[in-house]
């Protein structure tokens, strides 16, 4: 690891991880690869890779699941790791909706998800459609999806997503803005988007979240998306995307006080134990391996700021 | 049915959720604007608490010291615990007379668990547990509930109760097919 950081994990709690992210791979699977196979087999068959980047996703999902529920204190059973493993295979698909067909289909589908949202009504006109529908019925099947934080959780992480979006398709938005003014919106969507999926997270495993452990919980959830952002830098300035990570001349130096920053709200808002102890081994473990993705861009593509300009 | 078959077969739960939204696209489920609103957020405008949750901190409704960039949760109602975490500012208290929007959800989510224990009996069974005492204190309570919810959840609910029997057509013409399916393999 580049510096030191508050918190590091003993060999212990990095084996517990690394050992936790190899079982649960594997029940992710067993859970999304049946429903991929019934209902969008080409992902499976001819998009092996985006199949494989999707279990990943929601292996994570679920490591951090198990982490959450064991700071709250509730059980991670066979249920909870299906509900973690539907929700990485939904927020997945939900992405690459919108990410991945250009501009147009990007606001057809935000103004598709509110009216889902809305209403419930969701016409399904693909393969793909249909694969995130039935994993979203099943996993709104799992839990009240009716209960105030789970509903509010739904919508808060739907609008971060939509804004980031927008950010990212409409240009003009943030054509008036200083730099500095920018550069807070970015941070706060990036935020916002880790934050709320934590919390929507957590509220579809937990019957009822505390006060008190939400701050923590949401600064490990912000925290992930800046390393995620981080190490998508490069990718995201080609395709075009702001990001806050994006828009720094030195988004290394900015991102290890943001870690060191995020980590000691979580040590400071979390009770010690193991769920803890996993949060942050897995916080550390990818700030570590997106360090790595980040250098091999770069070399890739000339230094951070040259690929922008 | 080889194995493979029997894997690959979809649940019938998943032919029913997509049948579900096939009644719109069939024109059956027109009049029915909402099928269910997840998004609250007319209702949640009103609450009378705030959550801030990226300092967990709670708030009264148009706190002065909740930043407005704060990524908030509405809160109806509160409890002990939250309260451990209020504003100094605003000194948010427990309201004397809250919503027991908390005991309206459990008992319709005990009606809920009743469609599913009767399941395709549910009309026939229905009518005989209604006559006994503990039927007809359900039935009292359930009207007590349908006349506490809004207009709005009172739409929801309709809609729900009518598609129940749509439902459980489709699941036991489904659930049929299979079998005769399995059926046909197995000679």
């Amino acid at each position: 690891m580049e510096a030191s950081l508050p918190w590091q994990p003993d060999e212990a709690v990095a084996g517990r991880v690394e050992a936790l992210a190899h079982t649960l791979r594997a029940t992710v699977r067993d859970t999304l690869e049946p429903l991929v196979l019934a209902w969008h087999p080409s992902l499976r068959e001819r998009s092996s890779a985006e199949f494989n980047k999707m279990l990943e996703l929601s292996t994570k999902m679920t490591l951090v699941g198990q982490a959450c529920a064991e700071v709250l204190g509730a059980p991670f059973e066979a249920r909870h790791r299906r509900i973690a493993a539907l929700f990485g295979g939904c927020c997945f698909l939900a992405d690459s909706f919108i990410d991945n067909f250009g501009a147009a289909v990007a606001r057809e589908y935000l103004r598709r998800f509110s009216e889902l949202f809305a209403t419930g009504w969701f016409e399904v006109r693909n393969e793909r459609e249909r694969l995130f529908y039935i994993m979203a019925a099943r996993l709104f099947a799992e839990r009240d999806v009716l209960d105030p934080m789970v509903r509010q959780s739904v919508l808060k992480l739907h609008e971060a997503q939509a804004l980031d979006a927008l950010l990212r398709i409409e240009p003009s938005r943030t054509a008036l803005m200083s730099e500095a003014q920018r550069r807070i919106l970015l941070k706060r969507v990036a935020r916002d988007r880790g934050g709320h999926t934590i919390i929507l997270l957590t509220a579809l495993l937990a019957p009822a979240l505390p006060v008190s452990l939400l701050a923590g919980l949401f600064a490990a959830g912000s925290l992930f998306m800046y390393i995620d952002d981080h190490g998508d830098c490069f990718t995201d300035r080609r395709e075009g995307r702001l990001t806050y990570m994006n828009q720094l001349r030195r988004p290394q130096r900015t991102l290890h006080k943001i870690v060191t920053a995020h980590f000691l709200c979580v040590l400071a808002t979390l009770p010690s134990g193991a769920g803890r102890d996993i949060l942050l081994g897995t916080l550390a473990r990818y700030y570590s391996t997106r360090l790595e993705k980040h250098r091999a861009q770069r070399k890739r593509a000339g230094t951070a700021w040259d690929v922008y300009e | 049915m080889n194995e493979a078959a029997i894997q690959r077969r979809p649940p019938v739960v998943d032919e029913v959720a997509l049948a579900l939204q096939g009644l719109r696209q069939a024109g059956l489920g027109t009049g029915y604007d909402v099928l269910v609103r997840i998004d609250n957020r007319s209702a949640e405008a009103g609450a009378p608490y705030q959550l801030d949750a990226a300092r967990g901190v709670l708030h009264r409704r148009d706190c002065r010291a909740l930043p407005k960039s704060a990524p908030t949760f509405a809160l109806g109602r509160v409890s002990e615990e939250a309260l451990s975490r209020a504003c100094k500012r605003c000194k948010p208290m427990i309201e004397p007379t809250q919503p027991k929007t908390r005991e309206r959800a459990d008992v319709l989510f005990g009606l809920v668990s009743l469609v599913d224990q009767f399941g395709s009996v549910l009309k026939e069974r229905g009518k005989d547990f209604r006559q006994t005492p503990e039927g007809r204190r359900l039935d009292t309570q359930l009207t007590e509930v349908y006349q506490g919810l809004g207009a709005r959840e009172k739409e929801v609910l309709d809609v729900v109760l009518a598609t129940v029997n749509d439902i459980l057509a489709r699941l036991r013409s489904i659930d049929g097919a299979l079998n005769r399916e399995e059926k046909k393999e197995g000679d």
